[in-house]
């Protein structure tokens, strides 16, 4: 093979074939956008396990789509029953268009000129999922748990659109710059006091719960993700309320980071994308990826997202437009929740 | 379970398309005295046929077999341009990265970085795992004359993978790089840009986002391979 190649670099660095573009098109991915990328890149993910064979079978609506109906209300029941039945009638064209429309959107937001419209679509795309297709994350069935994805993995890909829109403000962390910081921080508090009300629903606080849901999340799974979710398994065996009360004490505890000073804040998003990690392996077996029917891989990677958009900056890395002024920069060891954005 | 038939069909065609493609690109860049990157455009060339073979099994040519030696040079072609990357560069290496010259006659004049290689390494690598580690419950590509992965019926079966994690970590690699070659691909040039490229001595590269569409539908295809054996 030749080794002839192409050096034609912009001022990011070694970026290949790069065409004569708009100035500063090609600028270096910042957080906010290796955040976007990350985002991108779980859609399309998940348009490509749509792809998956068993995705095109009536099976896909009768063990996918209808099991969540059970425990909602009547309204959500009838709702999810009609979009199984419609799903379970066309099968492969509606799968189609299910797995077509995320692929679009993974490529849309790692294409910068659609990023805002595919981020919009993605959050009424992920509404409309959250329902007909997760049975609103079953919060009210009153047995969502944490460690089975609630509150809905899709609903978080909503979110994490909405946090990580297009915005030239600045703030404390990427999230707080679309929102603002302390619409931001109530957004997360919600989300981890919710998680944490979650966990100690009667429904997962029996002996057996916690540990029964990791067994059977093991079901089918590589031997190593087996083993793990075994050992986790009876780790927490008869020592279900403990385990809930334990895992409630360290959500809570994530709950607050936003409300601390940054060191503490640090300390505990790090807290918080290693309990991701600890519910997507043990409770979720890696959202069932290896499984081979997996619509999505689980709220774990969301959730880590999430938190690696709420790392408290020291400084701020983008420059502040005289017409929007941003807020000061926190400084190493200043007071985290004093560095408001003001818009 | 095997993926639909109009799937299958209809990823084999684009995959012999690119494939088409980068060949023409082979052909008309020295004609027109366009850069290219010569090597990549010969392992798409050589992935796509192999990939619409691995889809739809009567359009493979030559067999799992002579595959599994292409793409085992490919990737230590690739991996070994990686590592070669990762020298440093002597005062008398910049400018010519790695002794090449573009077709233009021009020396580069920055040394490459062993990341340009990196994916397709794994690309390479990715094919060479479908066929030496084909999905369990498949009759296997020597014993098959066909390659891995496939079923009597002529289209790609989802049987499961032999090694699920080494198949969900190449897959998010390959989803990764598909995604960072979209976030620097351009809407479109602009005219003011290009002549000031034009006025270089060495002609610009020739038609690149073609060429990052090229890799992305490369990437994703190969995905899709591995996704539905897991």
């Amino acid at each position: 093979m030749s080794a002839t190649t192409t050096h034609d670099r912009s001022s990011t660095g070694p970026t290949r074939r790069s065409a004569p573009h708009p100035a500063g098109w090609s600028q270096p991915a910042d957080g906010r956008r290796q955040l976007q990328l990350a985002l991108a890149a779980l859609w399309l993910l998940d348009g490509v396990l749509q792809c998956q064979p068993f995705m095109f079978t009536s099976a896909f609506a009768t063990r996918i789509i209808a099991p969540v109906a059970q425990g909602n209300p009547p309204a959500v029941v009838h709702s999810i029953t009609w979009a199984a039945d419609t799903i379970g009638r066309h099968p492969g064209s509606t799968n189609t268009a299910f797995a077509a429309i995320q692929l679009l959107l993974g490529i849309g937001i790692a294409w910068r000129p659609t990023l805002r419209p595919a981020l919009a679509a993605s959050v009424a795309w992920s509404l409309a999922v959250w329902w007909f297709g997760e049975g609103l994350g079953g919060l009210l069935s009153g047995t969502a748990s944490p460690l089975s994805g609630a509150p809905g993995p899709v609903i978080l890909y909503a979110l994490l659109a909405l946090l990580l829109w297009p915005t030239e403000r600045t703030g404390p962390f990427e999230a707080a710059r679309s929102v603002g910081t302390n619409s931001a921080r109530a957004l997360w508090l919600a989300l981890w006091i919710g998680l944490a009300c979650l966990t100690l629903q009667p429904a997962n606080t029996g002996a057996g719960v916690m540990s029964q849901l990791i067994a059977s999340m093991a079901e089918g799974q590589p031997d190593w993700l087996r083993a793990a979710a075994g050992h986790g398994s009876s780790l927490v065996a008869h020592h279900g309320l403990a385990a809930s009360i334990t895992l409630a004490a360290v959500l809570t505890l994530i709950a607050v980071a936003v409300l601390l000073p940054l060191p503490a804040a640090r300390i505990l998003i790090v807290v918080a994308v290693l309990t991701s990690a600890v519910v997507w392996i043990f409770g979720q077996a890696l959202g069932g990826v290896l499984g081979g029917q997996a619509t999505d891989p689980g709220s774990g990677p969301l959730l880590t997202l999430l938190a690696l958009a709420y790392w408290p900056r020291s400084t701020s890395p983008t420059p502040v437009r005289p017409s929007d002024p941003g807020p000061p920069a926190t400084a190493p060891g200043q007071d985290y929740s004093e560095a408001r954005t003001k818009r | 379970m095997t993926s639909p038939a109009w799937l299958t069909d209809m990823i084999a065609a684009l995959m012999l398309a690119t494939a088409a493609y980068c060949a023409g690109r082979l052909a008309v860049s020295r004609l027109w005295r366009r850069r290219t990157e010569p090597d990549v455009d010969a392992a798409h060339v050589l992935t796509g046929v192999a990939m619409a073979g691995m889809l739809v099994p009567r359009l493979d040519p030559v067999g799992a077999p002579v595959w599994t030696i292409v793409f085992a040079v490919t990737a230590t072609s690739f991996a070994t341009r990686a590592g070669l990357a990762l020298r440093p560069h002597l005062p008398s290496d910049t400018g010519t990265t790695r002794g090449a010259r573009p077709p233009g006659g021009v020396l580069h004049s920055h040394p490459i970085g062993p990341s340009l290689h990196i994916p397709h390494v794994v690309l390479s690598g990715a094919m060479l795992y479908m066929y030496l580690a084909p999905p369990s419950g498949a009759s296997g590509p020597a014993r098959a004359g066909g390659t891995a992965g496939m079923s009597g019926s002529g289209h790609v079966a989802a049987d499961s993978a032999r090694y699920p994690t080494i198949t969900l970590v190449l897959v998010l690699v390959l989803i990764g790089y598909a995604v960072s070659v979209l976030d620097r691909t351009p809407p479109r040039p602009v005219r003011a840009a290009a002549r000031s490229h034009a006025q270089r001595p060495v002609h610009g590269f020739l038609a690149p986002r073609a060429a990052n569409c090229c890799d992305i539908a490369m990437s994703l295809t190969m995905v899709y391979l591995l996704v539905i054996t897991l």
